[in-house]
């Protein structure tokens, strides 16, 4: 299963590009159909999905590869089995820089400094489209509407500008969503060093689930990594709020609850009796030692 | 060519059909009153045998304590409809339109068909697709694979083409779920990339939220009303619904104690009414884009598939999320059963399909409960941690390695969910395995940890202590909505002592219904009419004379279209 891909798909890894891979594969599995062997199908989608992150790392990364070509045959070979799990992980970090880069960087009022000095080497590249212009606009009517001193924009303001013809795209809709989720993180201190949570005075229950309803980030994480840390963010935010908008009683009384609460459970994860096995069983108690490093035989 | 018949099932929330691969491409098998569509309605006729189909839903109308439909929503669940005396869970409810589209396929064939590719919604999950499985097992059928629908219709579309290099978003909104995904071929692999959905979403949601408006307007609560007039009403909402993806305003008349009133409902109002349904479409079509890390131009075809895509409303949000119009070549109704029956080819080895290959990705992710350390000692249970993540190609395998909070633990109870929720109350639970530890306190108390997901989207789990080396394999019991292996049998043995209506009597039956519902529906000499035709009707039946009885069914056929393309349901 670690073997080379390049010599399962029966390609020169110097020389093969993503249509040959593609084609490669396409060849093969036509006689290892996945109903028919599951082990050798699950082989050539390893090896297929292996070489073309591979092949896109190349061709994205030229010089990386050029290199060290001598020795490309017998390292590209360890590592390709000792870390795809690492080369996915890259991948989808470069895709999301330069998502960020195209679509994050001219936004997000208060990021913008933060996000300059992040993305200075694209800067100087950069020329707003007719589609950053109207994602821009947007960015600056919601935060206009957020810091209002009028109070929060209601469900209605925000259908108002979401809704609006010019950003109903499915891309709009995404871009928006970046910037959005960008500047909920931005103003609840994501990106500063402590790592707690702040919450602006402006940032009501109502208002975070509101766009959270429009944008769908608590209940639906990311397949990529750095969108999923974020969500998480936000959920960690929804829960400040809730606490924040309980009457200072109720805080109190839970506080003290959870404080007492947590006294009388400290002698259950001390052995005291016979059955302390079933209970600790039943309670689910389960911790991951070892990811392992490939999904398949690792 | 093989001998063996495999036939490609559409079990739909409203509608149900079947089809065959032959050898110029799949056809669809017209049931015993010659339609292709079946509604998935199930009930008692007069004389205590089962109706399936057509006669079924217009039976709705007149005897709902004896007639059920849209149960495809509750597969998965322990929801027991009652019919009369005896009550019906989901999945004997579905073996029954099961049985009744196979027996309509061996009519076609003129051979026996014990094997079924049947289509389920992408985005149904373990429990449901199990649920699919015993249902078919209830009618005779053995699952060749469960094919999830949106990938069916782009296996129909995609063979229209096979050589083309494109990548397509098939957005299915059916009678009761809602898919998308998002496909890509070249060289005669149909690769699914993504897929995402919401299972409890669908046209019957749209008919639902008419109805309400409708009562409404009528001054009506759905407690006034009985059963039957309830049903009429939702009847008149889901015709209106129809018109109004032709027309932009629908009327019609409800006839409630004994009075004709009228009602009326523009495409702006329903549109309003439904905002909220429209919005739950977005969000799985952005998630799926999402996913697939693609932009809306990278898309080549998009195309809507499910009779709910009719729906102007539909149209237009997709209209504006593309920025162009969806295509629907092929039927929205039919497409799903025809790519179910390309699947059934494949199965088959049809000669036609050898150069096709087509690979699905599992929707959701898959994984376990975790506790996380807080502190020192102190540990938190209830979180999700994924093993095989959404949108992997399927069949896959993925394996971890788990340890016990304790090194005295003599268990672990290793719990399986489903769902995107780093937490696992948010997710759904699919089983549970409790895995034994060697009791010796210095043993190695590893336990390797292996899921394996089929190409039917069916889990295997599987767990090896490290230091015993002795493999134990998912026994799903006790979760709610399964049923255990006696439970299965109990109830096989139950059902194959029903009676079921002859397949040759069902057209007879089926106009009965239907001018029995046109009476309840009707007012003054229009409902004299009717009733002096079921009168007749009921008279040439006792001559048992098929000829005459043919003729008087195509006579009553064509009153009939005449008054429901009046006002007439």
């Amino acid at each position: 299963m670690s073997s080379d891909p390049f010599t399962l798909l029966g390609l020169d890894r110097k020389t093969a590009t993503e249509a040959n891979i593609r084609k490669a594969y396409a060849e093969r599995l036509k006689v290892t159909r996945p109903e028919d062997d599951r082990a050798a199908f699950m082989a050539l989608r390893e090896a297929f999905e292996r070489a073309r992150q591979e092949a896109r790392w190349r061709a994205e990364y030229p010089a990386d590869y050029e290199e060290d070509d001598e020795d490309a045959e017998v390292e590209t070979g360890t590592e390709a089995c000792s870390d795809p799990s690492g080369d996915g992980h890259s991948e989808t970090l470069t895709e999301q820089a330069s998502d960020t880069a195209t679509r994050t960087a001219p936004l997000a009022p208060n990021a913008e400094d933060d996000q300059d000095a992040d993305f200075d080497e694209e800067e100087e590249e950069y020329v707003p489209t007719d589609f950053d212009r109207r994602i821009d606009a947007a960015m600056q009517k919601l935060h206009e509407a957020l810091i209002s001193p009028w109070g929060p924009p209601s469900r209605a303001d925000l259908d108002a500008l979401f809704n609006h013809p010019e950003l109903e795209g499915i891309d709009e809709y995404r871009a928006l969503q970046w910037q959005v989720r960008n500047y909920l993180c931005h103003a609840t201190g994501y990106y500063a060093e402590t790592g707690d949570v702040q919450l602006p005075g402006w940032l009501t229950v109502r208002l975070f689930d509101d766009l959270d309803g429009q944008f769908g980030w608590v209940r639906q994480p990311s397949n990529h990594p750095a969108e999923r840390h974020m969500n998480a963010w936000l959920r960690r935010v929804r829960e400040a709020l809730d606490w924040h908008e309980m009457p200072q009683e109720v805080r109190k009384q839970r506080e003290l609850d959870r404080l007492l609460g947590r006294t009388p459970e400290n002698p259950k994860g001390t052995p005291d009796g016979s059955n302390t096995w079933l209970y600790i069983g039943a309670g689910i108690l389960l911790f991951v030692v070892l990811r392992a490093l490939t999904g398949i035989g690792g | 060519m093989s001998d063996k018949a495999i036939i490609g099932i559409d079990l739909g929330t409203t509608n149900s059909l079947v089809a065959v691969f032959e050898a110029d491409g799949p056809t669809l098998v017209p049931n015993a009153l010659g339609e292709v569509m079946t509604p998935s309605a199930v009930g008692y006729g007069d004389d205590g045998a089962v109706l399936v189909g057509r006669a079924a839903r217009d039976r709705l109308l007149t005897h709902p304590d004896l007639t059920t439909a849209r149960f495809k929503r509750y597969m998965g669940t322990n929801h027991e409809v009652k019919l009369g005396k005896k009550s019906f869970r989901p999945e004997e409810l579905s073996a029954l339109v099961l049985g009744s589209l196979r027996a309509d396929a061996e009519a076609h064939l003129g051979r026996k068909v014990e094997e079924a590719v049947i289509s389920v919604p992408a985005y149904f999950n373990d429990i449901q697709r199990k649920a699919t499985i015993t249902a078919a097992e209830f009618a005779g059928l053995k699952v060749n694979r469960l094919v999830n629908e949106p990938t069916a219709a782009a296996l129909a579309y995609g063979l229209q083409d096979k050589e083309a290099e494109s990548t397509f978003l098939v957005v299915d909104l059916g009678g009761g779920t809602f898919d998308v995904s998002i496909l890509e071929m070249f060289s005669g692999v149909m690769e699914v990339r993504a897929s995402a959905g919401d299972a409890f979403l669908g046209g019957e949601d749209f008919t639902d939220t008419l109805a309400t408006e409708l009562g409404r307007q009528l001054g009506i609560q759905p407690k006034d009303v009985s059963r039957e007039e309830g049903a009429r009403l939702r009847a008149l909402a889901n015709r209106l619904k129809h018109q109004l993806s032709e027309k932009a305003e629908a009327t019609g008349e409800y006839v409630i104690k004994g009075e004709a009133r009228p009602v009326s409902i523009s495409r702006e109002k329903f549109d309003e009414i439904t905002d909220e349904l429209l919005k739950r479409l977005r969000m799985p079509i952005q998630r799926a884009i999402s996913d697939a890390s693609l932009r809306a131009d990278d898309l080549h075809r998009i195309i809507t598939v499910g009779g709910a895509t009719r729906m102007q409303a539909v149209r237009g949000l997709i209209t504006r999320l593309f920025k162009r119009f969806p295509e629907h070549s092929i039927d929205p109704d039919h497409v799903v059963a025809l790519g179910a029956a390309v699947q059934a080819g494949l199965a088959a080895r049809h000669a036609a399909l050898d150069d096709v290959v087509m690979t699905d990705v599992c929707p959701f992710t898959l994984g376990y409960e975790v506790s996380v350390p807080l502190g020192p000692n102190q540990w938190e249970p209830g979180h999700f941690s994924p093993l095989i993540e959404r949108n992997t190609v399927v069949p896959a395998s993925r394996a971890n390695e788990i340890s016990p909070l304790e090194q005295h633990q003599r268990e672990i109870n290793l719990m399986i969910y489903q769902g995107e929720s780093p937490f696992v109350r948010d997710n759904v639970r699919i089983g549970q395995l409790r895995v034994p530890l060697p009791a010796d306190l210095k043993a190695d108390k590893t336990v390797e940890v292996r899921y394996t997901y089929d190409t039917s989207g069916i889990l295997e789990v599987e767990a090896t202590p490290v230091a015993t080396k002795k493999t134990l394999r998912l026994v799903i019991e006790g979760t709610p909505g399964t049923m255990t292996r006696a439970e299965i049998d109990k109830r096989l043995k139950e059902l194959t002592a029903l009676k079921i209506h002859p397949r040759d009597e069902q057209e007879n039956a089926a106009i009965i219904a239907r001018l029995r519902a046109a009476y309840e529906n009707s007012l003054g000499d229009q409902r004299q009419h009717i009733g002096h035709i079921l009168a007749q009707f009921e008279a040439v039946l006792h001559t048992h004379d098929k000829r005459q009885i043919q003729d008087a069914r195509a006579q009553i056929e064509e009153i009939l279209s005449r008054f429901e393309g009046e006002d007439v349901f």
